[in-house]
């Protein structure tokens, strides 16, 4: 039976252009209130309306149809929308390479449900994205299935994930329109007093300048890492027949259904400080899994070797992961990089000045990758099995530990430089096939071992 | 089956190299940029030209060999950097065998074989070769 979405389609859809709301309502907030004010306001008003009205009609306008199998699972569904360009989907259970289905609290609110469910394609984003009621989606993709084989992570683990893995530029980006608001709205007003206890607490001796970069980017990690957070505290992974269903979220709730078969890539993950701890996160690579903003297909968040190990046993015991490496030998391929950029670092100083204070935080920036470099180095490898491929190599600041299945590995390239000729040594590349990464890179590897293990 | 680049490859390359070289040339003259007006920048790139025609082309050419045994397709390629490329049948996706003007001229193919995270080029071919190959990997192709 055809039917029209969920309301709240059309307040996601709406979502869109809140910002072309906040000049009229600035003008009709703004003292002193006047008859040209609201004038000015209700014109710029006018594309708000329009462009709102355009999603409710969109709303009014959308089709979907979702059949049931006999056991009263998602079957298939057909989609007919749009206003000016209409367009028809259809996708089958069998099709769906994985299904994800959010609720905000927005949703919460409403009983509603959205699903994106994704193919293993080349979007990039989801196929088809619906909005069902949450007693529907519910019986339709079975989320309330308990199984044996699960997993569950620690809060303290995910914190420990959030803080280490968090990007300021990320955080930034995140809050740069709060932000902008948030001047806006506060302007002189934001107590002077707060900034100046941030800057004696954390910058003091800086120059005003560094201590407000200083200030931007411990924002942005803050900011960053608090998502993260609140993206994966309460999560849990269990294995349902031939899916796996991932939990996670506090206040948006995500659960993520996803065909083991559809799996590409096993990547066990650790920064420096999270191999401090001991602690490693492991994230898979699904076709059709990832592409929307802001989605990382995290496996594991967070958990000691055991527990990582006992985890996949239990929730991909028919995945590769035994496999034997062939180590790196060539340590300066791994170095020279980050020496080079301390140096840089250290050259700098000699301009005296603000370049002086610079020159700390970059070599101790380039120390920290030096250190990453070095460990990624001790365990550098790469492994072939009838079955799989294993690389293990360092990216950017953090260790990365890859298992491919053969039948994804698309392209092995062996290249020296004449320098690495000279040594006997070389760079192994695989290129597979996957949603976001697709190349996996090791250096410095013996150059006769690696084609015979080739071979 | 085993392949390489065509005899006359090498002077399809000389001719790109001499026309990119003589163009660089003649836009910075015809610009008045100033560093085309130092003499000795012209010995260094007379030098690099030479180098390139007689030493680097050549290497280049002589180095392309690859190797198609049924189940991968398996190339060098390089003159400094070098690099060996391996390409197991079952990932291949598609292929395709390009034919610009310079190639038809010079008698060359190149064969660009397609997979899901990428692509590898057999570059400057033989006609005749390109076409077993292609022919080969059709079949196999119709036969999995």
């Amino acid at each position: 039976m055809e039917g029209r979405p969920f309301g709240a389609y059309a307040v996601y859809d709406a979502k869109r252009w809140w910002w072309l709301w906040l000049l009229p309502l600035t003008r009709l907030i703004a003292v002193p209130l006047t008859g040209e004010r609201v004038l000015f306001a209700l014109r710029d008003a006018v594309p708000a309306v329009l462009l709102t009205a355009y999603s409710l009609l969109k709303w009014r306008r959308c089709r979907y149809t979702v059949s049931e199998s006999d056991s009263g699972k998602f079957h298939n569904v057909s989609v007919r929308q749009g206003l000016l360009v209409r367009h028809a989907l259809h996708i089958c259970a069998d099709d769906a390479a994985s299904v994800e289905v959010e609720r905000t609290p927005l949703l919460w609110l409403l009983r509603g449900r959205r699903i994106r469910i994704s193919t293993a394609g080349l979007r990039r984003r989801a196929d088809a994205v619906l909005y069902l009621t949450a007693s529907r989606t519910k019986r339709l993709f079975a989320l309330d299935t308990h199984t044996t084989r699960r997993f569950r992570t620690h809060w303290r683990h995910v914190a420990v994930m959030a803080l280490t893995g968090s990007n300021a530029a990320v955080g930034l980006i995140t809050a740069a329109p709060l932000l902008r608001q948030a001047g806006r709205a506060l302007g002189e007003g934001f107590p002077q007093n707060v900034t100046d206890a941030v800057n004696g607490l954390l910058w003091q001796g800086l120059p005003p300048l560094l201590q407000t970069a200083g200030n931007l980017v411990l924002l942005g990690w803050g900011v960053s890492a608090l998502r993260t957070f609140l993206r994966y505290v309460g999560f849990y992974a269990q294995r349902e027949e031939e899916h796996l269903h991932l939990v996670s979220g506090l206040f948006t709730r995500r659960d993520v259904l996803i065909d083991c078969e559809k799996i590409t890539a096993l990547e066990l993950r650790q920064t420096l400080t999270m191999r401090m701890l001991g602690l490693s996160s492991a994230v898979i690579t699904a076709a059709g899994y990832g592409r929307d903003v802001g989605t990382r297909p995290i496996l594991v968040p967070a958990a000691r070797r055991r527990a990582l190990a006992d985890c996949l046993n239990r929730l991909l015991p028919e995945y590769p992961t035994h496999v034997p490496l062939l180590f790196a030998v060539s340590r300066w391929r791994y170095v020279w990089a980050p020496l080079l950029f301390m140096s840089v670092g250290v050259g700098l100083s000699l301009f005296g000045g603000l370049w002086r204070i610079l020159t700390a935080a970059w070599v101790a920036l380039g120390g920290w990758w030096l250190l990453v470099r070095l460990l990624g180095y001790t365990q550098a490898g790469f492994g072939i099995t009838p079955t799989a491929v294993a690389l293990c190599y360092p990216r950017g600041l953090s260790l990365c530990r890859v298992y491919l299945p053969r039948e994804v590995t698309d392209c092995i390239t062996l290249s020296q430089s004449p320098f690495q000729r000279l040594k006997g040594t070389c760079t192994v590349q695989v290129r597979c096939f996957g949603e976001k990464r697709r190349r996996h890179r090791v250096w410095g590897l013996p150059y006769e071992r690696v084609r015979e293990l080739i071979k | 089956m085993s392949f390489e680049t065509d005899k006359n490859a090498v002077w399809l390359l000389r001719l790109v190299w001499t026309a990119a070289a003589a163009t660089a040339a003649g836009i910075g003259t015809v610009m008045g940029l100033r560093v085309f007006y130092v003499p000795w920048l012209w010995v260094i790139g007379a030098a690099v030209w030479t180098a390139g025609w007689f030493w680097y082309l050549p290497r280049l050419c002589r180095r392309f060999r690859g190797v198609y045994d049924g189940k991968t397709v398996r190339t060098q390629s390089g003159a400094l950097w070098q690099k060996e490329t391996i390409v197991p049948l079952s990932s291949l996706r598609t292929f395709e065998v390009w034919i610009p003007p310079l190639h038809s001229l010079f008698g060359c193919r190149t064969v660009v074989l397609r997979f899901a995270g990428g692509s590898a080029w057999l570059p400057l071919m033989d006609a005749q070769t390109a076409r077993r190959l292609t022919a080969l990997l059709e079949k196999q192709g119709e036969d999995n």
